[in-house]
């Protein structure tokens, strides 16, 4: 199959070729689609560039080693949105049981402190860059189990249902979370609309 | 319509998400990609191999093989060595033989006995001493202990450990068939 066929396939088309025919172009096709969506849902999840490099890659490597236990009842946006979502939700407890003994281990008392993240980040040359950074600084306060789900609703514009496939979860509970992740968000950001 | 009410709601929220700018891929993301794709292929391979013949597998399998090795000898070893119970001849507990109190064998008359066996209301039992009497004075070993007895000595049953076995009518009969067929064999050796 020539590369200009390969790209008029879809999803699932494409994660097809790549298992029955482990064709690698398939496989590098999917990366380019997927791989600026998978950054903005990661790094808006992390606040942090390189770790969300770093989880993007891992979920590309997850998709290319077990291509084989993605079953083409599903959507392939959907099995990547829950790989990478997975993956992300692993590097931030990791981060922030990493963070918290780091601290910890300086303080006399058992007392945490929000870190701030020196790295890397695109946001942060420009004036709108401000306001970017405290959207992002208020997203990263929301629970973890709304900040995802908001995330794949007004970031990256999934639909309740896909929402729910990813999640596993139905889709009034995606609703309901996503909308008490609002009002956590729409608390911290009070100061923002008040300007 | 609910949801379209929520977003009403929380319109000024959605519009800030919604401008946030996008984050895009580094540029050797792709290239990135494809090494710790193949490193890990390598690795793999690489580590499928050092799984049977690295040393941290290899002397954990050589101590487990030689302690096997030495365990099956030593057992083997015991094996020759150890007697079959079965094939055991019974010890002999001279040292409860005694002249004092306890049964005393009085090595009646051949012809005593019988009329003694059918009369006697005490149960008959394997052990019992009426087993061990003797049919017959010219049987050179009967004749020694006979006169061992008649000499004043006894057999203490009390400190004897065998086994005291209560049998049914078949096994008695059984008993008595044998009894009847060792005394004929007796008294046709001593003729």
């Amino acid at each position: 199959m020539t590369d200009k066929n390969l790209n008029e396939l879809s999803d699932e088309e494409l994660i097809l070729e790549f298992q029955q025919n482990d064709t690698i172009r398939a496989f590098e096709i999917l990366v380019q689609r997927y791989k600026n969506p998978l950054m903005n849902f990661v790094y808006r999840f992390l606040g942090n560039y390189e770790a969300c490099a770093d989880v993007v890659q891992e979920t590309m490597i997850k998709v290319y080693r077990y291509k084989d236990s993605y079953s083409s009842i599903a959507k392939f946006s959907t099995w990547i949105y829950t790989i990478a979502g997975n993956l992300a939700r692993t590097e931030y407890q990791r981060r922030k049981r990493r963070n918290l003994f780091s601290i910890n281990s300086y303080g006399e008392e058992q007392e945490t402190f929000d870190i701030p993240d020196n790295s890397y980040r695109p946001d942060v040359i420009t004036d709108s860059g401000i306001k970017e950074k405290i959207i992002q600084d208020a997203l990263l306060k929301v629970s973890d189990a709304y900040r995802d789900v908001v995330i794949l609703r007004d970031i990256q514009g999934l639909t309740y249902e896909e929402i729910a496939e990813i999640k596993k979860l139905n889709v009034g509970t995606v609703k309901s979370r996503i909308n008490r992740g609002r009002a956590q968000l729409q608390k911290l950001l009070k100061d923002i609309y008040r300007e | 319509m609910t949801n379209s009410h929520d977003e009403i709601k929380f319109a000024d929220v959605i519009s800030a998400l919604k401008s946030l700018p996008a984050v895009n891929a580094p540029e050797n993301f792709e290239a990135g990609l494809m090494r710790r794709i193949n490193s890990e292929q390598h690795r793999a391979e690489e580590s499928s191999f050092k799984k049977f013949f690295s040393p941290s597998r290899l002397i954990p399998a050589t101590a487990l093989a030689v302690s096997a090795v030495i365990i099956l000898f030593v057992l083997n070893l015991g094996a020759d060595e150890a007697e079959n119970p079965f094939m055991l001849e019974p010890p002999i507990r001279e040292d409860i033989i005694s002249s004092s109190n306890m049964d005393v064998f009085q090595l009646p008359q051949a012809s005593e006995d019988r009329s003694q066996q059918t009369s006697s209301p005490r149960p008959r039992t394997f052990g019992d001493s009426e087993v061990m009497q003797p049919r017959s004075e010219s049987h050179p070993g009967l004749a020694s202990s006979r006169a061992a007895m008649e000499s004043g000595y006894t057999i203490s049953k009390a400190g004897l450990d065998f086994k005291r076995v209560s049998l049914n009518e078949a096994e008695k009969r059984e008993l008595n068939t044998l009894r009847e067929r060792m005394r004929t064999v007796m008294e046709g050796n001593t003729r």
